[in-house]
């Protein structure tokens, strides 16, 4: 490690002024691995741990549910609101990495984490670290996006982004002084955008809060993970779907892919045949068969497309049931 | 250098540490707690497991820094060949300890899990080792004394 | 507290790195360490040129302790740093700069042999070439109802053990060197590092530290890391350790063999065999490690458990600039087991048995003839393992039900397979067999038992231990095992081929019966007894008749007493094997050990997710010195043998290795493994120390082709390639880089 200095924040005004060659620490699992293997060497670490305010979960009724950027993940999944409201969102936190992580790691981390590509990983000059080639695009590619990739082809690693973004939630981002509000589409980009990063924060800005609105009544979520292994792996695909049915038809619904894109993706086409579409079982298949119809797979990960048509058929008929 | 305070093993220790050094460097390095192992550096095998504030952490993936006035367990403040803690006693008696590298972390993971959980079942018990990686035993005899700690009863874990 | 090598430390040490290849194929034309050296805090910088003695070691010796005329994998060291921090070390790694002349990379083995390949070694890309020729096999075809046809690959296998290599070596007293360090074979370790300094065996010390795990892994990788450590020390006169991160290791390590096998079988309307062919290639990556061995012990096991009168095998182990390959815990076994157990299956499909009785109608029984034409003169115990197997699992019933169409279509299919192997215990005709060990009973009674076994985490210690307390009638509680160090026991050869128990505790055993007669000498002498009549048993020294003479401990302090002090030495050779490499023929191993196994899977046939219920192992181990272990090593290797039959894959892309770590290897972790059963099964055997044979290997060495098949009894699809990862089944193929971008049709089917 190149050495930096570390001081811990002593308030989000001060820790927001850091200058270029600093860097935010909230739990620090996925920094710290960056910094090891010199893929950030900051002049400083500054921690936002010394920050307490921002650990607090809170849920009131009618509004909905805050989560501190810095809440731990076991904290998130351990919070009897939590529990007894948003089961998926601990159905969620059990998916992610390791018991030992989910001690450490924080939800403002989790959504902020970089991905996991091994060229960005590895000793690749890549286009995400402002070199001139995506090495996914000929190499080994099993992992990579099949959708919403190009000029980059990385996945988003974070799981509670595919579950947040199906319940609506927002971001409160502390931003040249003052606090702002986005809805968490609006936090994630696609490298058509900007390719050295996967949100809009600048410099100096910090997410503060998650909020996540009341789960409206009657809707069912469910948040899927598959992965190779049991424990610690990154979704080769996920799924996050809110559901309202009434009996026979869908009244609204929501799906959230993770692991086929940049991003957590949003099936726009596919999200827009959901209200109003039969829950029968045949046509609940067709309706998952009709998932990504715009995917460009790779060389080698054509079968996360079927993957997801597979797990979100059986997922949708799982909703539907009563 | 930073100035740090921590309680290792009821123990208190005033250190003046790089910012850069790992808790686990920390550990091995500068106070010879060689039982807290590195198997991978990066929060993947769990080797180097230890806990802070009672929950099981990676002590490969934390500064010492960010430990600042914690209270830290690494099997050195477990129990000692003399004086073994059940848990300890329970993978000896049920073969649960193979190459033994795995052994102070899924330790430590299991005392972490029984401090929450006093009487977790199977399943939980895999979930909270599920963080540390063993080649040799297949993890069934670890499960079994895990099992066995529990089926004594409550004891001082 | 266990101590293993990275916890060893001296004052003063340095800490030791190297510098990998930049390119795994090239010619070295110049290495400039002239800048590395000027950093503050280097101490010295090795290339080749400074290496005073062998700088090439191994079976064939072309593993280079240094890069010198050539790199041939990523993982070559190119120069060696030793500094004051290991920070420092790396920084100088990379202000050494080669010119290379870069050479074409030899990447797939089965384009090794081909005329126009560039020749990685000298002597040609041709590692070695072993045989086995019996009969007939073009008349044994010609017979033959059926013929079945499949390739089938197995790819390259980290070791994966928890503790990365590790050694601390220092400047000894009399201008000698010692080095600590996690070496599955000392003795060889030890004459390599010897060679490379240019020192006498007698001035180099190997000291054993405690093994984080191993299984067959820490032979040349971790005599690379300790001649390292000691060529540093030498250089710098002062102790220099070199600790291996994860990604040192991976990169720097062999794996287990990947082959590629083309199989070939014929049988009567009935499914006997009649003939069987089988053409092998095993990549050795870039150097010779055990290739030699390894396919030695595919080409005799190649045909499997099974009577056949017609058998050709061939197998050629073949240079590439991938990461060199060798011993892993099966030895060449895992490989073939994929292979002969899938064709089993296919030998039933295809002639309506089941694959229970297909095993019983063509395995071998008491006084089968194998392929390599030695005819088994031990209990051979094939058809109890496998009977046993099947019915605790309710095999034959589950077997049927689940070749429903109902189940076959199911979301979620279920699945149960079979498999069973016999397996040549210890080294066999492929080397000397012997192993030495030193029982040692202090004045006040304790026990001291070495051996050059090593533990690495399959309890050898403590088996070894026990034989000793059984020869000498004592409680374990006496039973001390000491490290072994070369200078305080023989050469034992090195432990590997699951022979611990049964070459070391064969040692252990005549060593404690040494001690046990000097014992019995003394007090016939004192008590003017016949020294026949006593017995050694319960902590006390009783006549045969029962009465009681005196304690052991009161035993052991005449003896001192007397001036007998109670130190012996046990050597066990085992030399009834022979074998002629020209012809494919003979006595290969001394004795054989048979297994079982059962699996049962959920396949989920939409998302290719294949999960592994439950496992049942049935083993003929000859007799279990300590049962917990032997359960111990049965569960450990049904663990591995899963990732190897549906995760595990060292994955490398033009000799570039891509998975460096556990998150990109995957082991499994205690969510990933089944319920386990295992069934001890004891025919004792004359070789043995009380009988015991083997466990180690036999315990995986058909874990991976018995899930294939349950997976083929859920599905009714084969798979040839492992590992049966999700998108071998969900899409029957592995994803290969000749398929074009977006060429998938991402319309749904109509």
């Amino acid at each position: 490690m190149k050495n930096f200095k570390y001081i811990p924040a002593e308030s989000l005004e001060k820790a927001s002024q850091k200058k270029d060659d600093s860097v935010l620490m909230a739990g620090g699992t996925d920094l710290l691995g960056m910094i090891k293997d010199d893929l950030l060497t900051p002049e400083t670490v500054i921690n936002l741990k010394s920050l307490k305010e921002l650990k607090n979960i809170r849920y009131n009724a009618g509004k909905g549910l805050e989560i501190g950027a810095l809440a731990t993940i076991t904290e998130l999944a351990e919070n009897s609101d939590v529990q007894k409201r948003f089961p998926v969102l601990v159905q969620t936190c059990k998916e992610i990495a390791s018991p030992q992580l989910r001690n450490v790691g924080t939800v403002g981390g989790n959504l902020c984490q970089r991905p996991r590509c091994w060229y960005y990983r590895g000793e690749f000059n890549c286009l995400r670290k402002g070199g001139d080639t995506c090495f996914a695009v000929d190499g080994e590619n099993k992992f990579h996006c099949v959708v919403g990739g190009g000029p980059c082809y990385i996945v988003h690693p974070s799981d509670l982004a595919v579950s947040l973004l199906a319940l609506d939630a927002s971001l409160e981002i502390f931003s040249n002084g003052k606090l702002k509000t986005v809805p968490i589409d609006d936090f994630f980009i696609l490298p058509e955008q900007n390719e050295t990063k996967e949100n809009i924060l600048e410099p100096g800005e910090i997410v503060t809060k998650i909020i996540v609105p009341e789960i409206p009544a009657g809707s069912k979520c469910a948040f899927i993970k598959f992965k190779e292994r049991a424990s610690w792996d990154f979704a080769v695909v996920s799924l996050g779907i809110l559901l309202n049915t009434n009996g026979s038809t869908i009244k609204n619904g929501r799906i959230v892919f993770g692991g086929v894109a940049p991003r957590p993706w949003i099936d726009t086409a596919l999200n827009t045949k959901l209200t109003g579409a039969a829950t029968d079982e045949k046509n609940l298949k067709s309706l998952a068969d009709s998932a990504l119809l715009e995917a460009e797979p790779m060389s080698k990960n054509d079968y996360k497309i079927i993957l997801v048509r597979n797990l979100l058929k059986q997922a949708l008929i799982d909703l539907s049931k009563n | 250098m930073e100035k740090i305070h921590l309680q290792i093993n009821g123990r208190n220790y005033h250190l003046e540490v790089p910012a850069t050094e790992l808790l686990v460097d920390t550990l091995r390095e500068r106070l010879g707690l060689t039982g807290t192992k590195k198997g991978c550096e990066i929060g993947e095998c769990g080797a180097c497991t230890v806990l802070i504030d009672d929950k099981a952490v990676n002590s490969c993936l934390i500064l010492t820094a960010q430990a600042e006035g914690k209270k830290i367990t690494t099997i050195e403040g477990v129990g000692d060949y003399n004086n073994l803690h059940p848990v300890q006693q329970a993978f000896l008696n049920h073969d649960a300890v193979h190459c033994g590298f795995c052994t102070p972390g899924m330790v430590l993971s299991v005392i972490g899990l029984l401090k929450r959980n006093p009487r977790p079942n199977e399943k939980e018990i895999r979930e909270a080792i599920a963080g540390n990686l063993c080649r040799c035993t297949g993890y069934k005899q670890i499960v079994e004394a895990v099992l066995d700690v529990i089926g004594q009863g409550e004891k001082n874990i | 507290m266990a101590r293993y090598a990275a916890d060893y430390s001296l004052p003063h040490q340095l800490y030791g790195c190297v510098k990998y290849a930049d390119y795994p194929h090239a010619e070295i034309l110049n290495i400039d360490i002239s800048e590395a050296l000027k950093i503050n805090g280097v101490e010295a910088v090795l290339t080749y040129k400074d290496v005073p003695g062998e700088n090439r070691f191994g079976l064939i010796p072309n593993i280079r302790i240094l890069a010198d005329d050539r790199t041939r994998y990523l993982g070559d060291a190119v120069a060696l740093i030793a500094a004051r921090t290991i920070e420092i070390a790396k920084q100088a790694a990379r202000h050494i700069s080669i010119k290379y002349h870069k050479l074409p990379d030899v990447i797939d083995p089965r384009e090794s042999l081909k005329e126009e390949t560039i020749k990685i070694h000298e002597e040609g890309n041709l590692v070695v070439h072993h045989k086995v020729l019996k009969g007939d096999i073009a008349r044994g075809f010609k017979q033959s109802v059926h013929v079945i046809e499949q390739d089938f690959s197995t790819p390259a296998i980290e070791h994966a053990y928890l503790e990365p290599e590790a050694a601390l070596a220092y400047p000894d007293e009399q201008d000698g060197i010692a080095v600590i360090g996690c070496l599955q074979n000392i003795y060889t370790s030890h004459k390599v590092i010897a060679a490379a300094l240019n020192l006498p065996l007698a001035k180099v010390k190997i000291i054993q530290s405690t093994m984080g795990g191993s299984f067959g892994g820490k032979d040349e990788a971790s005599t690379l890391v300790a001649a390292r450590a000691a060529l540093l020390a030498v250089k710098t006169k002062r102790p220099v350790k070199i600790v291996n991160s994860r990604e040192d290791s991976m990169i720097q390590s062999y794996k287990r063999h990947p082959y590629y096998l083309n199989y070939r079988w014929g049988c009567d309307q009935d499914g006997r065999l009649l003939a069987m062919q089988h053409d092998i290639i095993a990549d050795s990556g870039a150097y010779c490690s055990m290739t030699p061995f390894v396919t030695w012990r595919s080409v005799v096991q190649a045909a499997g458990p099974y009577r056949c009168p017609n058998v050709k095998t061939d197998v050629r182990g073949v240079y590439t600039n991938n990461n060199y390959t060798g011993a892993m815990r099966g030895f060449g076994s895992p490989q073939v087991n994929v292979a002969i157990e899938i064709m089993m299956d296919k030998i039933a499909e295809k002639t309506n048995k089941s694959p229970l009785e297909i095993r019983l109608l063509n395995g071998f029984g008491d006084g089968a003839v194998t392929a390599t034409g030695q005819k088994l003169s031990h209990d051979v115990s094939l058809k109890q393992v496998l009977t046993i197997a099947a019915e605790k699992s309710d095999f034959e019933n589950k077997w049927r039900q689940n070749r429903s169409k109902e189940n076959q279509s199911a979301p979620v299919s279920k699945g149960i397979g079979l498999s069973c192997s016999y397996r040549g215990v210890s080294l066999g005709a492929e080397g000397v067999d012997a192993a030495s060990a030193v029982v040692h009973v202090q004045p006040d009674g304790s026990i001291n038992v070495s051996s050059g076994i090593i533990d690495m985490g399959q309890g050898a210690q403590t088996a070894l231990a026990q034989i000793a307390a059984e020869v000498l009638g004592v409680s374990m509680k006496r039973m001390r095992f000491l490290e072994p160090d070369t200078t305080r026991v023989a050469d034992s050869g090195p432990t590997v081929a699951s022979r611990g128990t049964i070459m070391g505790g064969g040692a252990v055993k005549i060593a404690a019966e040494k001690v046990a007669e000097l014992i019995k000498e003394i007090l016939a002498e004192k008590h003017k007894i016949r020294k026949e009549s006593l017995l050694l048993k319960n902590e006390k020294i009783e006549t045969k008749s029962g009465k009681r003479v005196c304690t052991f401990t009161d035993a052991v302090k005449l003896c001192y007493a007397k001036g007998t002090p109670l130190f012996a030495n046990g050597v066990r050779y085992i030399a009834e094997t022979d074998w002629n490499e020209k012809t494919g023929r003979g006595n290969a191993y001394f004795t054989y050990v048979y297994g079982a196994n059962v699996a049962e899977v959920e396949v989920d046939r939409e998302t290719g997710k294949v999960n592994v219920t439950r496992f049942i192992s049935v083993h003929d181990v000859g007799k279990a010195i300590n049962k917990s272990m032997v359960e111990g090593q049965i569960y450990g290797g049904i663990a591995m043998g899963t990732g190897y039959a549906i995760m595990e894959s060292f994955i490398q892309e033009s000799g570039m290795a891509k998975t460096i770590n556990f998150d990109e290897y995957y082991i499994p972790t205690a969510l990933d493994v089944p319920q386990m059963e295992s069934f001890i099964v004891e025919n004792p055997d004359k070789h043995g120390p009380f009988g015991a044979k083997s466990i180690g290997e036999p315990a995986l060495e058909i874990v991976a082709p018995t899930i294939i098949n349950a997976i083929f009894n859920a599905t009714g699809k084969h798979i040839y390639n492992l590992p049966a990862s999700l998108e071998e089944v969900l899409l029957g193929k592995k994803l290969r880089r000749d398929v074009e971008r977006g060429s998938l049709s991402c319309k749904p089917e109509v």
